[in-house]
């Protein structure tokens, strides 16, 4: 029997990748850590693999239809990718709370290490989050269910 | 205080490229002086250009995106590929400056790197860049 694997759009990883750096970097320049609060949200309601989370919402209503990005889907697994988002959102979350606290360097150093690893994922599809899952997946550690797909 | 902080991106974001430009300049240089004698080359033919190709049994996109786009270039340009998984073959990957997967090194005939792509490179990309190496050779 053939095995049916799972499929991720990945253009609408990307997409997600792109508005983190892009809100990101715009919070740094404006100095907001309301648009940080807004990327953690972000990031834990995709991490949650909710319908009404703003990246999903903003690929399936804006980016999709207006044909700037037309959808990739591939053999691979969601889990990586969401728990990659959770990490994105603890490390934003911290942030806000650090920017709120009056801790700007750490805030904004946390800030700049999502900036860092979206963009080694955007552009060199290198997702840390994802790596982090599967060698988790391999030591054994509850939670982390999905092994890597095989050839 | 705004444009002190447009300024440091454009700083940062100037020097990601420049950083990003020099590593791969130091990467190919580095290959060039030992690619002859690296024991993954040996009995390559010495009349089509070699793709190397490195991978990791957990790299999603190289199963998905990379191997397609191999396949594919394969099926226009004659070229040979050297495979390599780069957890069964650390001393490989450490030699080659690999340090995610996929990379794709681009070879010319006399096995001299042209063209490194980290992350997917597809096929349109790595055709240009096969191309470009045979021109070269």
């Amino acid at each position: 029997m053939t095995q049916v694997l799972p499929k991720v759009d990945q253009n609408g990883l990307k997409t997600g990748q792109a508005l983190t750096i892009i809100l990101l970097v715009l919070a740094f320049v404006t100095n907001s850590w309301l648009i940080v609060a807004f990327v953690a949200i972000a990031q834990l309601m995709g991490g949650l693999g909710l319908s009404v989370a703003p990246y999903r919402l903003i690929y399936q209503n804006i980016v999709k239809p207006s044909g700037i990005v037309k959808p990739r889907i591939e053999a691979d697994n969601p889990q990586p990718h969401r728990f990659a988002m959770l990490v994105g959102a603890v490390f934003n979350g911290t942030a806000t709370i650090a920017l709120l606290l009056s801790a700007p360097i750490i805030g904004w150093t946390l800030v700049w290490i999502v900036i860092a690893l979206a963009n080694l994922n955007f552009w060199l599809n290198f997702c840390l989050g994802c790596w982090m899952y599967y060698q988790f997946n391999r030591l054994g550690i509850p939670g982390f269910t999905v092994a890597s797909i095989q050839e | 205080m705004m444009l002190e902080r447009l300024i440091i991106v454009a700083i940062l974001a100037i020097v990601g490229v420049v950083l990003y430009q020099l590593y791969v300049r130091r990467q190919l240089a580095s290959i060039a002086t030992q690619s002859t004698s690296d024991p993954i080359l040996t009995g390559l033919r010495a009349d089509v250009p070699t793709i190397v190709y490195f991978t990791t049994p957990n790299c999603i996109p190289c199963k998905t995106q990379q191997q397609p786009a191999i396949k594919k270039v394969r099926e226009t340009q004659e070229v040979q590929v050297i495979q390599i998984d780069a957890t069964e073959n650390p001393d490989a990957a450490d030699r080659w400056g690999v340090m995610s997967a996929p990379t794709t090194f681009v070879l010319d005939r006399h096995l001299q790197p042209k063209s490194v792509n980290h992350g997917v490179a597809d096929e349109t990309k790595l055709l240009k860049q096969v191309n470009d190496a045979i021109q070269i050779a």
